[in-house]
Parts: structure tokens; C-alpha cells; sequence
């Protein structure tokens, strides 16, 4: 079995572009990530492409990673689109890992890329409310917000955990995106100013919930060491259980043990984590989920601050969803790019103290009692 | 399965709930029982997702449920007017789902007791909802 390592990532800023086309901005992000992999487009072997929503939301069904790849020059090679709700990115990485490692290409374009904003936010939440059994969760005023703060609310039940919690991890990542430069918010905020933004869904306020982005990023899945020598450990993935069967463990912990045990590394040998914080107060319940705090203990890993940028286990030192962006393919893959540019010490104002170890979760979708998909990714520097 | 007894409204999750009149024990959920298990999955499938049998029965359930949690949105979605509230609840069978919760939207809290409501919704189609009591 071959390594697979990242050798090169890229970006299309995240925020609102209403005069970009979906390809062009898919376009800036491949031209980056090959021009950081020092590769031209004839360089590439194969191509995973993620996006959700564009059949929604533009009308371009089927084939659009032929569309944005053809306009950099890409093309003869295999390129297959992936989908799979906020985590088509993540399985999108999932599949390129699997393909270099398994020997069959030696260098694999993996692009997410969105196009959310239409100038009408409620087409977007309502095609973000597809990302469900649609049979069951249509005609019942579903929208992943609401979905959101019930597991919010199950957590500060469960953890003894007040709006203060929720206040603290969205100052934090706000804190953190406002040094991220492709980051759609920029601004930091203090815990009064959530408190004093509009209630979504309770307990969740508008500055807690990721916003309606465009964008994209980029990276080149190689079988060879880059100038940074960083290399996927660990790649798991899993669909949500059929709980009456199979139990309590989540889609989460599904995933993640699996990349684990991939990498034969555990939370103690991770030094840096990009979560799925489509609201930011997910972020405290991935604590657990991920094995950083056992349960009961989220009040304490809060209370102590551990996962500022400058603590013992930074968390979404990228800003998180909440703050660098959500346009839905991309994000998975721009997690992972995050962990590369922190793991080769490129992070600019927001790097972290060195390390060697990162890990990312990208979530998407809801099926059951569950997120529906979960892709897990550690990397390491050598 | 029972044969239909009136010619079905125009429902909002037609693949969810029955309502009043469809099938036998009708308005409540539409879920299978496992002829084997003696279990409940929701909907109409072919397996039982508790031990995989395929002897299963197309049924009306969920006419009592718990509160596990909910959230009242502040936001429109759907064809929802905000404020509403959304819960997530287990039927007494043992089902878990999403469902839209009638009545004030006070004092709404884990635990509460809940029965299968149908309701009218945007152009005239039938919803389904839980309420208190």
C-alpha cells in the first residue's frame, strides 16, 4: 500500500461573490492547490469533486466537476463527483486517499466547491433541508438550525453547561477567523455581542450559526512528499446507525474510531482540530465525541479554556465554520487544508504553538437520530 | 396491511402518517411491525431493523409519545410561520423522529407527554403534529 500524503492546497475565500459563476470559483481554488503541489493540470491522475447544492440552487446537475475542471485545462483523466451533504469534501478526501493508497494514481485533485448565495436566503435553507430523509422531515418546518439546538440543548443538559459555554466557543472561533484571510467573517465579537444577536432556534443566536457562503478549496492527494511532508495517517469514515440495532455509538464516534485505529494514533497523540461547527456550540460536543474529555467533564475543558488557538489542544483555529465559511463542498476539504498550512507552520497569524498531529471532522446531512455521514482525517508531519 | 377504508387527503409526509379513516387504529404514524421481533420501525419497509425479518406489517403507531427534547424556531422554514416549535420525540412503540409541536409554546420541556395530532396546513393539505396531553 502506498502513503498518501497532501502536497499541495488552495482556496477560493469564502463569503458572498454574486458576480463569480460556480466554476470560476472552483477554478481559483485547483490553480492554487496545483501551484502549491508545483504540478500543471496535466499533472493530475484523477479528480474527486464535491458539491451539494448546485443542482438546487443553479441548475447545473451531473456533471460539474467536468465543468469547473475543463475550464483549467483538466481533462481525459477519471473525474467523479461526489455528494454527500456538508461532508461531500470529507468523503470527497476519503475516496482520493483511498485511490493513491491503493496504487491505482499517484495524484489526485480533490476541489469542493459551493455557490450558496443566490440573494435569497431562504432557497438556501431550504435546499440545506434536503440533506434529510425528505419523506419524513418534509411539510414538518425541518431546518438543520432547530436540528442543531436540540443537540445543543441535549448537551447542557447532559453536561450542567449554561448559554455562557455557547457564548465562550463562538467568541473563540470568531476570534480565530478574524486572523484567517479567506475567512467570510473577520471581525472578533464579545460574548455580549452574541448574546445580543436575534434567537435562531433556542438556545442558538445568529452569530452562533454559520452563515450562507460561497467558496472553495482544493488539494492534491499524492503518493509522493511535498516540500511539507504531510501525510493522511488516518481516513474513516461512517453513515449514521440504525439505533434500534446497533446502538448508541453515534455517527461520530463511528468515524473517528475508525480513522483511529487507521492511524494507530489516539486523542493523546493529536495537537490541532478542525470540527464541524455548522452552529458553534457543536464544537463542546465534539469534546467528547472525539475522545478529548470524558463525559461530564465539557464544563471543566471549557472552564479551563483548552481549546483556545494558544491552549493545550487548539480547536478550529481556522475560525470553524462558524466564522472562516460554509459553502458545503468545500468545507471538508478546506478543514483538512487548514491542518496542512497549521502541521507546516504557514499559518500566518493563527498558527499554533509546532505540532505534529492533526485531526478533522467534516458532517453532513441527518438520517435517524444521526448526522448522516461523517468523514474523519488525520495527518502528520513528518 | 388494511385495505384503505376512505380515499386518502392530501397529506403533507404522505409516507409518514396516516390519517383519520386510511387504515385500521388510523391517525397516528405509519410504521411496520415485525410479525417476529414484535418490534416497530418507522414507515413502510421491507426489513425489520431490529433482527432483519421480512415478515413485517404495514401499521398505524405513535399515537402517544415523549417529549426527548425540542427548540422553538425564530425563523420561518418551510411554510412554517415563526415562532413555531420543533421536537424530537419517541413514541411509546419506540420510534424516534422529528415532529412539529402544537399548542403554546410555553412550559414545553423533556418528558411531556404527547399525542399524534393532525392539523391543517398551507393549501389545504392534512399535517400531523404532536400536542400536549
Amino acid at each position: 500500500m502506498s502513503d498518501a500524503y497532501v502536497a499541495g492546497v488552495g482556496f477560493h475565500p469564502f463569503g458572498r461573490f454574486p458576480e463569480k459563476t460556480l466554476k470560476e470559483i472552483a477554478a481559483q481554488a485547483v490553480l492554487a492547490a496545483l501551484d502549491d503541489s508545483a504540478l500543471d493540470p496535466d499533472g493530475i491522475d484523477a479528480a474527486f469533486c464535491a458539491n451539494a447544492y448546485a443542482g438546487l440552487l443553479t441548475g447545473q446537475e451531473s456533471v460539474r466537476g467536468e465543468t469547473w475542471l475543463r475550464s483549467v485545462g483538466i481533462g481525459g483523466v477519471p473525474i467523479i463527483n461526489v455528494e454527500n451533504a456538508c461532508a461531500g469534501g470529507g468523503a470527497a478526501l476519503h475516496l482520493a486517499t483511498i485511490a493513491v493508497r491503493s496504487g491505482t494514481y499517484r495524484r489526485v485533485l480533490v476541489v469542493g466547491a459551493e455557490k450558496m448565495f443566490t440573494g435569497d436566503t431562504g432557497r438556501a435553507i431550504a435546499a440545506l433541508a434536503t440533506s434529510s430523509d425528505i419523506e419524513v422531515t418534509g411539510g414538518i418546518g425541518m431546518q438543520f438550525a432547530a436540528v442543531d439546538a436540540i443537540r445543543v440543548k441535549q448537551l447542557m443538559a447532559e453536561e450542567k453547561l449554561g448559554d455562557d459555554a455557547l457564548e465562550w466557543v463562538t467568541v473563540k472561533n470568531h476570534d480565530n477567523g478574524a486572523l484567517n484571510p479567506i475567512a467570510q467573517f473577520r471581525k472578533p465579537m464579545t460574548a455580549q455581542d452574541v448574546r445580543n444577536s436575534r434567537m435562531i432556534a433556542e438556545p442558538l443566536r445568529l452569530y452562533m450559526c454559520s452563515a450562507i457562503s460561497d467558496g472553495a478549496a482544493a488539494c492534491v492527494v499524492s503518493a509522493e512528499p511535498s516540500r511539507r511532508r504531510v501525510r493522511i495517517i488516518g481516513s474513516g469514515a461512517a453513515c449514521a446507525p440504525v439505533r434500534a440495532r446497533q446502538g448508541e455509538v453515534s455517527t461520530a464516534r463511528r468515524a473517528v474510531k475508525k480513522a483511529y485505529d487507521d492511524a494507530g494514533v489516539g486523542p493523546s497523540d493529536i495537537g490541532v482540530v478542525e470540527v464541524h461547527d455548522a452552529v458553534s456550540p457543536l464544537e463542546l460536543v465534539y469534546y467528547r465525541e472525539l475522545g478529548f474529555c470524558a463525559p461530564g467533564e465539557v464544563g471543566r475543558f471549557v472552564a479551563e479554556e483548552r481549546t483556545l488557538r494558544t491552549g493545550p489542544i487548539p480547536f478550529n483555529p481556522s475560525g470553524g465554520i462558524n466564522s472562516r465559511g460554509h459553502p458545503v463542498g468545500a468545507t471538508g476539504i478546506a478543514q483538512v487544508c487548514e491542518l496542512v498550512l497549521q502541521l507546516s507552520g504557514e499559518a500566518g497569524a493563527r498558527q499554533i504553538a509546532p505540532t505534529r498531529r492533526g485531526l478533522a471532522l467534516n458532517a453532513g446531512g441527518w438520517i435517524g437520530e444521526d448526522p448522516a455521514f461523517n468523514a474523519v482525517h488525520i495527518l502528520e508531519a513528518a | 396491511m388494511t385495505a384503505p377504508m376512505t380515499e386518502a387527503p392530501v397529506k403533507t409526509n404522505p409516507h409518514v402518517f396516516f390519517a383519520a379513516g386510511e387504515v385500521d387504529g388510523a391517525p397516528g404514524l405509519s410504521a411496520s411491525h415485525c410479525r417476529i421481533c414484535g418490534k416497530f420501525t418507522l414507515g413502510r419497509v421491507p426489513v425489520c431493523s431490529h433482527c432483519f425479518s421480512r415478515d413485517v406489517e404495514s401499521v398505524a403507531a405513535g399515537r402517544r409519545a415523549t417529549l426527548v427534547e425540542h427548540s422553538v424556531a425564530h425563523h420561518p422554514a418551510g411554510g412554517f410561520a415563526a415562532p413555531y416549535a420543533i421536537g424530537l420525540i419517541r413514541t411509546e412503540e419506540g420510534l424516534t423522529l422529528f415532529a412539529p409541536l402544537e399548542g403554546s409554546l410555553e412550559g414545553l420541556a423533556p418528558g411531556n407527554r404527547l399525542r399524534f395530532v393532525t392539523v391543517p396546513r398551507d393549501g389545504g393539505a392534512t399535517g400531523f403534529a404532536y400536542a400536549r396531553g
